[in-house]
């Protein structure tokens, strides 16, 4: 079984609101002009912000694959991709494997052009 | 600069208090549609990426080397929790937390040398819970350029 979450367009304001919640002030996220300076092709995504939903998420993924009663032990991800503006990011959410109080949810975060900008693993114990 | 020579450099203590309106933020800079506004709309628990706010060490690190952060990309994170982090129980606390690098490797791109940085952050809340480590964050950023 898979759970899957659509996000939204991704704009300046949420990469902004990120900056400003997370304490992260790299240039790069806000500043075109530093990102081009930089070799990138534009502003991009905070890679963390796109961690920081593949977790918002995994709340209604826990509930969707029957495991609210755990509680998250380890959390991964490898950013595998860059995320511009104007982006949308489908995250897809799977149990890899269960044992005696334990799974091991993968996830997967995809472009709209289908390509894999993160990849992760949410490790629960009961 | 040969960072190797820099293994296991460690900086902090530094502190970060869990206040509710820092907590509420960070919620809906990471929840898309509606989002949350007061406590009683917020999860039981802390969001799992709330941790990177303890990244104070790792920009003090960089800059210590040379480094500026319009040249780093993240290219890996992991958080292992030791303990449940509440919001009922650690709302109003305050976070210790120590960083270190752990490994560097560098490589030659085609347009880049690039430059793998390894950092943990081991984070404590010592009024609840003594010294008793309650999570722990492993950074793998990659610098662009020469370091």
């Amino acid at each position: 079984m898979i759970f899957e979450k659509k996000l939204l367009p991704v704009t300046q304001e949420m990469l902004r609101k990120y900056a400003s919640a997370s304490g992260d002030p790299n240039p790069i996220h806000l500043d075109e002009e530093v990102a081009k300076e930089n070799g990138l092709p534009g502003v991009i995504a905070h890679g963390m912000l796109v961690a920081g939903w593949l977790c918002t998420y995994l709340e209604e993924a826990k509930k969707e694959l029957g495991l609210l009663p755990y509680r998250i032990q380890k959390f991964q991800t490898r950013f595998r991709g860059m995320v511009f503006l104007g982006d949308t990011v489908n995250i897809l959410y799977q149990i890899k494997s269960s044992g005696e109080n334990i799974v091991t949810l993968d996830i997967v975060a995809k472009n709209q052009k289908g390509e894999t900008v993160n990849t992760g693993q949410a490790v629960f114990v009961n | 600069m040969d960072l190797k020579a820099r293994l296991n450099e460690k900086v902090g203590p530094y502190h970060e208090v869990v206040t509710l309106e820092r907590v509420l933020r960070f919620f809906q800079a990471v929840t898309q549609g509606e989002v949350p506004r007061a406590i009683d709309s917020l999860p039981s628990e802390l969001p799992p990426t709330f941790l990177t706010v303890c990244r104070l060490g790792e920009f003090e690190l960089l800059q210590k080397f040379g480094v500026s952060l319009s040249q780093v990309l993240h290219g890996e994170q992991e958080y292992q929790y030791y303990r449940t982090l509440r919001l009922d129980t650690i709302l109003g606390s305050e976070l210790q937390y120590e960083t270190s690098l752990v490994q560097s490797m560098e490589k030659k791109g085609k347009q880049f040398v690039m430059t793998f940085l390894v950092f943990e952050t081991k984070i404590y809340i010592p009024k609840k819970y003594d010294n008793e480590l309650v999570a722990q964050t492993r950074s793998n950023l990659i610098v662009r350029g020469n370091v």
